[in-house]
């Protein structure tokens, strides 16, 4: 069987667990940082902790198991570097402003939110403006490569925290996910039972909350944050070991970088067009050399993957009788949606990546990319919700 | 029980849902169609024959599921007529703007 099949095949059904995971769990990262601060609700938090702890271990033991050599696990890892700092700060007012992150506009585009189309779409156009204008006029490749040298680019060992600490140990991938995967376990656990401590007291009974029910399983009632972690999980691990077997050793999350391919796909019919105008060449017009299209890949296995977890998010919210086609009553939304889509796509694509891609996944590759990126992100989410706050 | 009590007589949007699922199909194997034109020439992940057509059939492989995924849920819909009695809004994100 030819292994490119049997990768994007598998990792489409990862996509599509994934899907019902973000779905059911309400897994985005601005509802959970809203839900917390304005309603002192951590349910959806908690899941995104789980989800952390999870993966980050079952990595960690993945790599130090040897059933992923740790040769092959830094192949994939992320460089770390200012550009995550500046990107996450932009990318998170631009979440903040559309109210849904990468996961979070996954499963509410599917399950019929109308502004976060917008907000996709202006991702799309945020894509292509940093691929047209941003990146040849600010030179951006160089300044990444060459002029900061804190933070360099160097794929592999560079950025590989096992061995930065512990050198060629075996051991090394285990005792970095026992610390951060423990921490974000611990605080997930410990934000469930204060919540459930909660509960019992408004309720005087003893509250205990199912990690799974049989209405859960048949998409009637929301997954449990323990659930969705363990989904998430699940999900990437899928990802990493499929890949490793067959093709790409190895790939890890991410979300953004496929809409740089859903652009390609959607523009490549006029590509030609743009190229050849009757018997002439069109030279006045972008060369195809230079622009995005020659950067990014043009199929990455990602992109199933996004697609997939669109087309099972659909699927959850079909079958859980939640799907609905929803208008925001102020029109205004769709255009502070587009607004904040731009500003999501030009912040992923200057931090390499988004919440998933950089951020978890930079946590999954045990790179400094994913805590970089994490407090910019939250700085960025909280201006935007003072903008919001001071404009309407 | 909280589902139940969540169930709230709305009207039914459910065709939107699987119209979509049948475009995210459709997408699927429109874009397999450009991955060996957009391939050429590239200067980073340029792919060989055998992986462009590997890819290709399980791009169009993913979007017939989708479409025969969409079928399935339409006869759900409107033959079995059990998907109308479920219509619920979301227990949470549901934005406060709609």
């Amino acid at each position: 069987m030819n292994p490119y099949f049997l990768e994007y095949s598998i990792i489409g059904i990862a996509g599509l667990i994934f899907g019902a995971a973000l779905e059911r769990g309400r897994m985005c990262f601005v509802l959970a940082t809203n839900n917390m601060f304005m309603a002192k609700d951590t349910k959806i938090l908690e899941g995104i902790l789980l989800a952390f702890g999870i993966s980050i271990l079952a990595f960690g033991i993945i790599e130090s198991a040897g059933i992923v050599p740790i040769q092959s696990a830094v192949q994939g890892v992320f460089p770390a570097g200012w550009y995550d700092l500046v990107g996450s700060l932009l990318f998170g007012f631009g979440i903040g402003l559309c109210g849904a992150c990468m996961s979070g506009l996954i499963f509410r585009a599917g399950s019929g939110f109308t502004q976060n189309w917008m907000q996709l779409f202006g991702i799309l156009v945020g894509t292509i403006f940093f691929a047209f204008i941003i990146f040849p006029l600010t030179n951006f490749l160089y300044w990444i490569l060459h002029t900061i040298p804190w933070l360099n680019l160097k794929p592999g060992f560079a950025d590989y925290i096992p061995h930065e600490w512990f050198g060629n140990a075996v051991w090394g991938p285990f005792v970095v996910a026992l610390i951060f995967g423990g921490l974000f376990l611990i605080l997930g656990l410990y934000l469930t039972k204060r919540r459930f401590g909660k509960i019992s007291k408004e309720r005087g009974v003893n509250y205990k909350e199912p990690i799974i029910t049989w209405d859960m399983l048949k998409f009637k009632e929301a997954y449990s944050p323990r659930l969705g972690g363990i989904l998430f999980a699940v999900v990437a691990v899928i990802v990493f070991l499929a890949s490793y077997f067959t093709v790409h050793k190895v790939a890890y999350m991410g979300v953004t970088t496929p809409y740089g391919s859903f652009d390609t796909y959607i523009l490549a019919p006029f590509i030609n067009l743009y190229n050849t105008v009757g018997h002439y060449k069109a030279s006045f017009l972008p060369k195809i050399s230079s622009n995005w299209f020659q950067i990014v890949p043009v199929a990455i296995p990602m992109t199933l993957l996004v697609i997939t977890t669109f087309a099972g998010s659909t699927t959850t919210a079909i079958l859980g009788g939640e799907f609905k086609w929803r208008v925001p009553k102020r029109k205004i939304m769709f255009l502070q949606n587009f607004i904040g889509g731009i500003f999501t796509g030009v912040g992923a694509r200057i931090a390499l990546g988004c919440n998933i891609g950089t951020l978890w996944s930079g946590f999954l590759m045990f790179s400094w990319a994913g805590m970089l990126f994490l407090p910019t992100l939250v700085l960025g989410m909280y201006l935007a919700l003072k903008f919001q706050q001071a404009i309407w | 029980m909280a589902a139940a009590n969540n169930i709230k007589k709305r009207k039914n949007h459910n065709w939107c849902g699987i119209t979509l699922l049948a475009l995210y199909g459709l997408f699927t194997i429109y874009a397999s169609f450009f991955l060996s034109y957009l391939n050429k020439d590239k200067v980073i992940g340029k792919l060989s024959n055998e992986a462009i057509a590997g890819i290709k059939e399980s791009f169009i492989l993913w979007g017939i599921i989708m479409i025969i995924g969409s079928i399935l849920l339409l006869i759900r819909e409107y033959v079995l007529k059990s998907g109308q009695e479920e219509v619920k809004d979301t227990e949470s994100g549901v934005s406060p703007h709609y």
